[in-house]
């Protein structure tokens, strides 16, 4: 009996210390698929405001040079055919409060033309790359319940996950795969019920 | 052997935390391939998913019936 739970109890020590790897490889995730905040949260209205009073337009032509979409936002789709031009896409940088924000921003007089589509491009070549090796699988699994770890370590754990997962929902197809999937209802479910 | 194994992976991982804020090598790293023709991402994936490899529905049994668990640091 004595043996039996001896050799149990490594068993679960050595969860936690997988439970260890899994936290960095997450976040190796999560720089390959999400840009950083700083250049893909929207900027606030204020600050583009100001943006724009102090700046003139060949600046502004130089910005938005630097704001990529890889899609029109979801609320031009429903207006039909519309492509973005070049002003409403700096508009819609500004009032579109999605994951991050679909477009990457390097700002004024940061960095050269192309670096936001060179960016954007690395980013989506990842979120194929892990969509190609059941990337999604994966992470929604670490999103289900588990009962062999402590609750903190699980909720970070399932963070990370999120974290992954958002940065993946900025591409089209994956988007739509989560919303069949329904990750928002499992994620709301696991806040209701506390697993 | 083990213990030292699952530190190796755990540095090494921390490694390519840091290394993947870099754009060039983020690109390195998704296009990479293994000597065993494994891609990089499949890698980390897998080491994302290690612990759903490991438990078994018996880890589950024995953890649902046990009163007594121990913390790790009391080890």
């Amino acid at each position: 009996m004595l043996l039996s739970f001896c050799s149990w109890r490594k068993i679960v020590i050595d969860i936690y210390l997988l439970l260890q790897i899994v936290q960095p490889a997450l976040h190796v995730l999560i720089n390959l698929v999400c840009p950083p905040p700083s250049i893909s949260n929207k900027p606030s209205v204020t600050a583009q405001g100001q943006q724009s009073a102090s700046a003139g337009m060949d600046v502004r032509d130089r910005n938005v040079d630097r704001i990529i979409s890889d899609r029109p936002l979801l609320a031009n789709q429903g207006d039909g055919a519309v492509a973005p031009t070049a002003t409403s896409s700096l508009s819609q940088a500004a009032t579109s409060g999605l994951v991050g924000d679909r477009r990457i921003s390097l700002g004024v007089g940061a960095g050269c033309a192309g670096l936001a589509a060179q960016l954007e491009q690395g980013y989506r070549l990842a979120r194929e790359a892990v969509r190609a090796n059941n990337g999604i699988k994966v992470l929604l699994h670490l999103l289900q319940p588990r009962i062999y770890s402590s609750p903190s370590s699980l909720d970070c754990l399932r963070a990370l996950a999120c974290r992954v997962l958002l940065g993946l929902a900025r591409d089209d197809t994956i988007a739509q795969i989560l919303t069949k999937l329904q990750v928002n209802f499992l994620s709301s479910f696991l806040s209701v019920f506390k697993f | 052997m083990e213990r030292y194994l699952h530190d190796l992976l755990q540095y090494a991982l921390g490694v390519l935390h840091i290394i993947t804020l870099v754009p060039n090598s983020r690109k390195m790293i998704v296009n990479a391939t293994l000597s065993n023709d494994r891609l990089g991402i499949a890698v980390i994936l897998d080491a994302a998913n290690i612990a759903s490899s490991f438990v078994d529905p018996e880890v589950n049994k024995f953890i649902l019936s046990s009163t007594v668990l121990l913390a790790p640091s009391c080890c």
